[in-house]
């Protein structure tokens, strides 16, 4: 595992090369984080095609606010607040004008992803591993989002209410509910 | 305590959002009441099931071309995006100075809004305020969204529950057991005390 000390030491070194207008520099960011922002919007949106999309964009908008990055947060926690802010006005347009739902058995397939079926999530079974994303996806908005950034970003709960833009009583209650919703609908361990 | 409530504290400090206090009451309750303790095993199983469960890897094609799509797509901003950007934010220039103007009148309102608000300090814990809200919201989280078809209208809610006065909090505590008709609930369970 890369040292998290030493990454976001070097993740300084290429934003500063970037800022000056070092287009490799920028390259080098994008191939570095480019798995960790697409995980991020695969589990906010649940689909390939969306985080995809997204996670493309977040790159393109960080792009054109190098400038303002002033490295008050981590560059990829700048890039995660990048990413929800898409995913939220797209929820908003997708409310406005309903196209897509948002079921992950509609997902690309394993085989078209090149992955044997169940194969990263380790030992879980791949049904009940399905079954855990569809209900995630499910989830409210909010308590998606906040569940997202606390469990796989691993973000403290004052980090997360400063990327939702809300209190750390709303973090917690978001967690609350998210949690209580999934053992509700995922009931006990099979 | 009651098996209720043991439920909710054990979700509250799977995610680190107990006091000490309540922390040490729900463990000495999990000491002796078995079917809590079997709860709480299978919550932090299910916990650590969603934390372990990974996305899909879409593969090393992928990968490998997404910088260069990246590249494809700043390069095809910077060709069409700029100038089209330039002209517009002339063009909108007057109606920006009207949203600006609207705005301002808005930060007024809430500014006169948070005067009129009492200045009492609150006297309970966040932790505690939230178990309580959480306690009505038990019987209020499945109406209300329904009713005025708002995704998760307590989330507000919380918000402005950090900054009312306790005779307010009992207030509103009063307004939601008066308001809300919780007999037909489904997951309105009685107590169960421990015995
Ligand atoms: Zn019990």
């Amino acid at each position: 595992m890369t040292d998290p000390a030493r990454m976001n030491e070097n993740d300084e070194y290429w934003v500063a090369r970037a800022q000056a207008g070092d287009s490799e520099a920028f390259e080098h960011l994008v191939r570095r984080h480019q798995r960790g922002v697409y995980a991020f919007c695969r589990r906010l949106t649940g689909s390939h095609d969306e985080a995809d999309d997204i996670a493309q964009e977040a790159f393109v908008r960080a792009y054109r606010s190098m400038d303002r990055f002033r490295g008050e947060s981590r560059f990829g926690t700048w890039l995660r607040q990048i990413a929800l802010n898409l995913v939220r006005s797209r929820a908003r347009r997708k409310r406005r004008f309903p196209l897509v739902s948002l079921d992950p058995d509609t997902l690309p397939s394993d085989a078209a992803t090149g992955t044997a079926p169940g194969q990263p999530g380790g030992d879980l079974d791949p049904l009940r591993s399905r079954l855990l994303r569809a209900t995630v996806c499910e989830l409210p908005e909010k308590q998606r989002r906040t569940l997202v950034l606390k469990i796989y970003e691993e973000m403290t709960h004052a980090e997360v209410a400063r990327l939702m833009g809300c209190t750390i009583g709303t973090v917690k209650a978001n967690l609350f509910h998210a949690l209580r919703r999934l053992r509700r609908q995922l009931g006990d361990r099979r | 305590m009651k098996c209720t409530s043991t439920r909710r504290w054990i979700l509250l400090a799977l995610t680190d959002s107990l006091s000490a206090r309540r922390n040490r009451k729900l463990n000495e309750h999990l000491e002796k009441c078995p079917a809590c303790r079997t709860e709480s095993r299978q919550a932090r199983d299910l916990w650590e099931e969603i934390a372990h469960d990974e996305t899909r890897d879409p593969g090393p094609t992928y990968w490998q071309s997404f910088a260069s799509r990246v590249r494809r797509r700043i390069d095809a901003h910077d060709e069409a995006g700029a100038p089209v950007e330039s002209l517009a934010v002339a063009a909108r220039a007057g109606e920006l100075w009207c949203r600006a103007l609207a705005a301002a009148a808005v930060v007024l309102v809430v500014a006169l809004a948070l005067l009129d608000r009492p200045q009492e300090p609150p006297i309970f814990e966040t932790d505690e305020i939230l178990a309580d809200v959480l306690q009505a919201s038990e019987l209020t989280d499945e109406i209300l969204p329904a009713a005025f078809s708002v995704e998760d209208p307590l989330a507000d809610l919380y918000e402005e529950f950090n900054h009312l006065s306790p005779k307010q909090v009992q207030r509103l505590w009063t307004w939601l057991e008066q308001e809300i008709d919780t007999s037909g609930l489904p997951h309105r369970r009685n107590d169960d005390e421990v015995s």
